[in-house]
C-alpha cells in the first residue's frame, strides 16, 4: 500500500465531484457552440481526473512498498518550512501592496534571509539594497511603470 | 543568395549596427526580467522606429524579438523563473543544471542553440520564405488539431516514475487551461465572476508559481547552510561528449522549430515545449532528463528562438500575421510605406535583402552580448543560497504584478505556488501538468474550428491527406510507447 | 481598506495617496479645491487591450501630445483581458480625480454585457471622448467568384449549402445571425484568435468568408484577399466603392468607437479639462493620418456631450439587435 498515493487520490476523487457537480454548473454553460459547448472540455478533464484518480486509488492499495510510509509525504522540516515560506511570502506581499515596493521588498528580502539562518548583517544589508533599488530604477525609470 | 550579400552593403552602416545592437540587448534585458514581455518591449519600441529608416527600424524590432527569445534562458536557467513565457521548459532542466554548479555550461548551451536555432531559421526564411508559406497554407484546423494530438502523446514519456500520476497531473492543467471567456460563445467559464480571469490564467503566473516560487520555498529547507552553491567537480567546464551529444539535438530542434513556427497561431512556448518532449522521448537515457540534461535545455531553446524568425515566413511571403509581435513588425513596415506580403519580394527587394543581412547581423551581435552575459550572470548562481533564494521570491512578485499591472497576478502566484509544492511532494509530474495547461488553448480553439468545418464528419478527414498521415504517427508513437513500457514493466516483474 | 483606496495605493506616489485617502473619506466634498487643478501628477491612461493592437497604438500616439499639453506624462498601461472589461473595472475602483482613465472600445460597455456580465455599466463612467472608430469588413479570398456579400449569400442560396466564415467576436456573431434570418441561408461562425486569426484562415482560403476590425489593410493592400462588404453606416474612408451592409439591404451596422472615459463621480472641472487635453491632441493632424492611413480606423475628435448621446444610442440598438436575433 503507498499512503500518500491513496491520500492524494482520494482528495482528488472528492475535488473532481465537487468540480463537476457543483463548480462547473454554476462557472460554465452546457449549452451553445457549435464545435463544442462551453462546458465540454473542462468535464471531460475532470471526469478524466476522477478516473485516473480511482485507478491510483486501487493501485495504491495493491503495491508492496517497503517501510513505513506516511500519508503525507512531506517531513515535519519540510511542512514547517512550506507554511513559513508560504506566509512570508503572503506577509512580503501584502506589505508589497500596502507599505510600498521599497520597503515592502526590503522587509521581504530581509525576512526570508533571516528565515534561512543568514546572519551576515553585510549581506542583510546589501542584497536588499542591490536588488529591490536596481529592480525599481530599472523598472520606473527606464520602463515607466508604475508601481506602489 | 547574391543579393543579400548586397544588403549586406546597405544593412553594415554604422547606424544600422548600432540600432541592430541597441535592439538585441534591449530585447535581452526584457528577456531576462520576468514580467516584461516581448510583446510589451516591442509597442514601447515601436514609435522609436517612426524615426529611423525603414531597414533600421525594422531591424530594430526584429532585433528586439530575436534578443528576448534568447536572454528569457537566462533567468531560466538561474532561478527556474522563465524571463519569457516559452523559456518555461528551458527551466526543467537549466535550473538543475545550475543548482549542480553548472550554471555556466547550462547558459552557454543555451546561447549556442538560441544563435543557431536563431541562424537556421533566419537562412530558412531567406532562401524558402515563399514556398515554404504556400505549405503553410494547407495546414488548417484539422492539421493543427492532429499535431497536438501528437504533441499529446508525449506527455506519457514525461509521466516520471507513474505513467498514472503523469496523465492526472496533465488533465489538471488542461482543466485549468479551460477558465476564461469561452472563444465560441463568448460566455465565462471557470472565472468565479473575475473580469481577471476573462483572459484566462496567463502562462507566465502558472509558471513563476509552480516553477520558480514553489522551488525557492523548497530551497528554503535548505536554510542554515551559508556557502553558495559549489562549482561542479572538475570545474564548469563544457566536456566535448557533452558538446557532440547536443549538436543532433540543437540541429532537430531548430528544424522543429522552423517547422511548428510557420505554422500560424501555434507559437513558441507550445514549439519549445514539443522539442523537450521529443528531445527526451527518444534519448537513450530519459532518466536524465529532469535532473539537469544539457540536451534538454539545448532542444528548448533551439526550438524556441528558431520560432522567431519562422514566425515571419508567413508575415513576408504572406501578409499573415502570426501573432502579436508579427503584427507589430506589419505596422512598422506600413509605416514606411512597405506592404508585407507577395509584392514586398518585387517592390522592395532590396529592403528586404538589407533587412535579412540585419537579422543575421543581429543573430552575430546575440551571441556576443549573451557570451559575455552569460559569463557575468553565471557567477550569480555562486552567491549564497540565502540571498538567492530571497532575491527570487522577490522577482516573482514584482514579475507577476509587471506581467498583468495588479496584485491579482500576485496572489495567483502564491496559491500556485501552494500547488506545485504538492505536485513535488506528491511526486505528480509538473512537467505534464504544465503541458497540458500550455497545449489546452490552442487545442481546443482548433479542435472547435476543426468540428465546424468537417460539419462533424469524420469521412471529411480524407480531404485531409497531411492531418491523416500525422494521426498515423500518433498511433505509430502510442503502440511503440506501448510496447516499449509493457516490455520495461515485463523485465521488472520477472 | 475600501477597493478604491486599494488600488490607488497601487498607482503609487505616497504623500497624495495619503491625501486623496483623507479626501476619499471625507467624501461629502467630492470637489476638493485640489482637485481643480488637473493634472497634479502623472496621469495613468489604462487601455484595455494588449501591447500592439490598434487601441494601444491609437493610445501610444495620443499619449505623448497630451503629456506636452498639461506638463504632466500620461503612462500608458495594458490591462487587457474580456474585451475591455479588467481595465473597465479597475478604472471603476480607482479614485475619481482625473488622474485614472480608461481607454477602451465602446462596446466594452455597451454590448458585452449581453454575454459576459461584468461589475460595471456604462452609467458608471463618464464618457469623455471619442477618438476614432474601427471599420469591420467583410473579406474573403480573391478566387472567390463575388463581387459583394450580397453575392456570396445568394450563391449559397442557390446551391441551398451553408457559408462558414472566420469570426473576430459577438458582435460578428450578431450581425451574422441577422443577415441569416433576413437571408435564410445558415451562417456558421468559426472562432478564430483575433483579427491576425481570421485574416490567415481567409488567406488560406479555409472559410468562405471572414469578418474583421482592424488587420485588413495590409492584405487588401497586396491583394491576399478581397473586400466583400463594410459593416459600419458610412462607407469605409479609403475604399468608398465598398458597400455597407445597408446599401446590400440589411438593417443592421456595426460601430465601435474608441473611448476615453473616468469614473463618475470625478469633478466637473477635471472632467473639462481631460475633454480639452483629448480634444486638442486627437485634433492633431499628424494623429488623424496615422489613424487612417495607418490604422484603417476612421478619425474621430468628440466631447464628451456627443460621446454620452452616441453611447447611448448604441446601447440602445445592441440591445435591440441582441433581441431581434436571440442570444447565438
Amino acid at each position: 500500500m503507498k499512503p500518500s498515493d491513496l491520500a492524494a487520490g482520494t482528495v482528488l476523487i472528492l475535488l473532481g465531484l465537487y468540480t463537476l457537480f457543483v463548480v462547473l454548473p454554476a462557472q460554465t454553460s452546457a449549452t451553445g457552440g457549435i464545435g463544442l459547448a462551453p462546458r465540454d472540455l473542462p468535464a471531460l478533464a475532470t471526469l478524466v481526473v476522477i478516473g485516473l484518480s480511482a485507478l491510483l486509488v486501487v493501485q495504491s492499495c495493491i503495491a508492496k512498498l517497503p517501510g513505513r510510509a506516511s500519508f503525507w509525504p512531506a517531513s515535519w522540516h519540510e511542512t514547517l518550512t512550506m507554511f513559513v515560506g508560504f506566509a512570508l511570502a503572503l506577509a512580503g506581499t501584502l506589505a508589497f501592496q500596502f507599505v510600498g515596493f521599497i520597503v515592502g521588498g526590503a522587509v521581504l528580502i530581509v525576512s526570508i534571509m533571516l528565515f534561512m539562518g543568514e546572519r551576515n548583517w553585510l549581506r542583510l544589508l546589501l542584497t536588499p539594497t542591490v536588488v529591490v533599488g536596481g529592480m525599481y530604477l530599472f523598472v520606473t525609470r527606464l520602463l515607466h511603470v508604475t508601481v506602489p | 543568395m547574391e543579393a543579400v550579400i548586397a544588403g549586406f552593403g546597405a544593412a553594415l552602416t554604422p547606424s544600422n549596427v548600432a540600432f541592430v545592437g541597441l535592439g538585441v540587448l534591449l530585447g535581452y534585458v526584457v528577456g531576462v526580467l520576468p514580467g516584461f514581455n516581448r510583446p510589451t518591449a516591442l509597442a514601447l519600441a515601436v514609435p522609436l522606429t517612426f524615426y529611423m529608416g525603414p531597414i533600421s527600424g525594422i531591424a530594430f524590432l526584429i532585433g528586439i524579438s530575436k534578443g528576448s527569445a534568447t536572454g528569457g534562458a537566462v533567468s531560466a536557467i538561474l532561478i527556474n523563473t522563465p524571463g519569457e513565457a516559452s523559456s518555461a521548459a528551458t527551466c526543467l532542466d537549466g535550473y538543475p543544471l545550475a543548482r549542480k554548479g553548472r550554471a555556466r555550461s547550462a547558459l552557454l548551451i543555451a546561447l549556442v542553440a538560441s544563435v543557431w536555432g536563431d541562424i537556421f531559421a533566419t537562412l530558412v526564411l531567406i532562401a524558402l520564405a515563399q514556398p515554404l508559406s504556400r505549405v503553410a497554407l494547407l495546414i488548417g484546423p484539422v492539421e493543427i488539431c492532429a499535431v497536438l494530438f501528437f504533441a499529446l502523446t508525449f506527455i506519457a514519456s514525461l509521466s516520471g516514475a507513474s505513467l498514472l500520476k503523469g496523465l492526472i497531473s496533465a488533465f489538471l492543467g488542461i482543466l485549468l487551461g479551460t477558465v476564461g471567456l469561452d472563444a465560441e460563445t463568448g460566455t465565462p467559464r471557470l472565472t468565479f465572476g473575475q473580469a481577471e480571469l476573462f483572459d484566462g490564467l496567463p502562462l507566465m503566473v502558472i509558471a513563476i508559481g509552480v516553477l520558480a516560487l514553489s522551488e525557492m520555498i523548497v530551497q528554503m529547507e535548505e536554510r542554515g547552510q551559508q556557502q553558495g552553491t559549489p562549482l561542479a567537480t572538475g570545474g564548469d567546464r563544457l566536456r566535448a561528449h557533452e558538446i557532440r551529444a547536443c549538436v543532433p539535438v540543437i540541429l532537430r530542434s531548430s528544424l522543429l522549430g522552423t517547422v511548428l513556427g510557420v505554422i500560424p497561431g501555434l507559437g513558441a512556448s507550445v514549439a519549445s515545449f514539443l522539442a523537450y518532449s521529443w528531445v527526451r522521448s527518444t534519448s537513450s537515457t530519459p532518466e536524465r532528463f529532469g535532473q539537469g540534461a544539457l540536451e534538454g535545455v539545448a532542444a528548448a531553446e533551439a526550438a524556441d528562438n528558431a520560432v522567431v524568425p519562422a514566425g515571419l515566413i508567413p508575415l513576408f511571403a504572406l501578409g499573415i500575421p502570426g501573432g502579436i509581435a508579427a503584427a507589430l513588425i506589419i505596422g512598422a513596415f506600413m509605416i514606411h510605406g512597405i506592404t508585407p506580403g507577395p509584392l514586398m519580394f518585387l517592390n522592395h527587394a532590396h529592403v528586404l535583402n538589407a533587412i535579412y543581412a540585419s537579422m543575421l547581423l543581429a543573430s552575430v551581435l546575440m551571441f556576443a552580448f549573451g557570451y559575455f552575459g552569460s559569463g557575468l550572470f553565471a557567477r550569480l548562481a555562486q552567491l549564497p543560497l540565502s540571498v538567492i533564494v530571497a532575491s527570487v521570491v522577490f522577482l516573482c512578485i514584482v514579475g507577476a504584478y509587471i506581467e498583468g499591472g495588479t496584485m491579482f497576478g500576485v496572489y495567483l502566484v502564491l496559491g500556485f505556488a501552494v500547488l506545485g509544492w504538492l505536485l513535488r511532494k506528491f511526486d505528480f509530474s509538473y512537467v505534464t501538468f504544465l503541458i497540458g495547461f500550455v497545449l489546452t488553448p490552442t487545442l481546443e480553439l482548433s479542435l472547435r474550428q476543426a468540428l465546424i468545418l468537417t460539419d462533424r464528419n469524420p469521412y471529411a478527414l480524407l480531404q485531409h491527406p497531411i492531418a491523416l498521415a500525422i494521426l498515423a504517427v500518433t498511433a505509430l508513437a502510442v503502440w511503440r510507447m506501448a510496447s516499449r513500457r509493457r516490455a520495461v514493466t515485463g523485465l521488472a516483474t520477472s | 481598506m475600501t477597493r478604491a483606496a486599494e488600488n490607488w495605493c497601487w498607482r503609487g506616489h505616497r504623500r497624495q495617496v495619503c491625501l486623496a485617502l483623507a479626501a476619499t473619506f471625507v467624501a461629502a466634498w467630492p470637489v476638493s479645491s485640489w482637485a481643480q487643478d488637473w493634472p497634479t501628477k502623472p496621469v495613468n491612461l489604462i487601455v484595455g487591450y494588449g501591447a500592439g493592437g490598434g487601441v494601444d497604438q491609437m493610445a501610444r500616439a495620443l499619449s505623448p501630445k497630451a503629456s506636452e499639453d498639461v506638463k504632466q506624462p500620461f503612462v500608458v498601461h495594458n490591462r487587457p483581458g474580456g474585451g475591455g472589461a479588467v481595465a473597465a473595472v479597475s478604472v471603476k475602483a480607482a479614485p475619481a480625480d482625473g488622474h485614472t482613465l480608461v481607454l477602451t472600445t465602446s462596446t466594452t460597455f455597451t454590448f458585452d454585457h449581453h454575454f459576459a456580465k461584468a461589475d460595471f455599466t456604462v452609467a458608471d463612467f463618464r464618457h469623455v471622448a471619442i477618438i476614432g472608430q474601427f471599420q469591420e469588413v467583410f473579406v474573403s479570398h480573391p478566387s472567390r467568384p463575388w463581387k459583394t456579400l450580397q453575392d456570396a449569400i445568394a450563391d449559397a442560396k442557390a446551391q441551398s449549402r451553408d457559408l462558414k466564415y472566420a469570426s473576430f467576436y459577438q458582435l460578428d456573431r450578431v450581425v451574422t445571425a441577422l443577415l441569416a434570418k433576413q437571408s435564410g441561408v445558415k451562417i456558421t461562425a468559426v472562432p478564430t484568435q483575433g483579427g491576425a486569426g481570421v485574416v490567415n484562415a481567409v488567406i488560406a482560403d479555409q472559410v468562405d468568408f471572414g469578418f474583421t476590425g482592424g488587420t485588413w489593410g495590409p492584405s487588401v493592400t497586396s491583394g491576399t484577399i478581397k473586400l466583400l462588404a463594410s459593416a459600419p453606416r458610412d462607407p469605409l474612408k479609403s475604399q468608398s466603392q465598398v458597400p455597407t451592409l445597408r446599401q446590400l439591404g440589411y438593417d443592421v451596422e456595426t460601430e465601435v468607437f474608441v473611448t476615453v472615459s473616468v469614473p463618475k463621480d470625478t469633478p466637473e472641472a477635471v472632467v473639462r479639462k481631460i475633454e480639452a487635453t483629448f480634444n486638442k491632441a486627437a485634433g492633431d493632424p499628424a494623429y488623424a493620418k496615422f489613424c487612417e492611413e495607418g490604422l484603417q480606423v476612421r478619425h474621430f475628435n468628440l466631447g464628451e456631450a456627443d460621446t454620452k448621446k452616441a453611447l447611448a444610442e448604441q446601447s440602445e440598438r445592441y440591445a435591440k439587435l441582441v433581441t431581434a436575433v436571440g442570444n447565438p
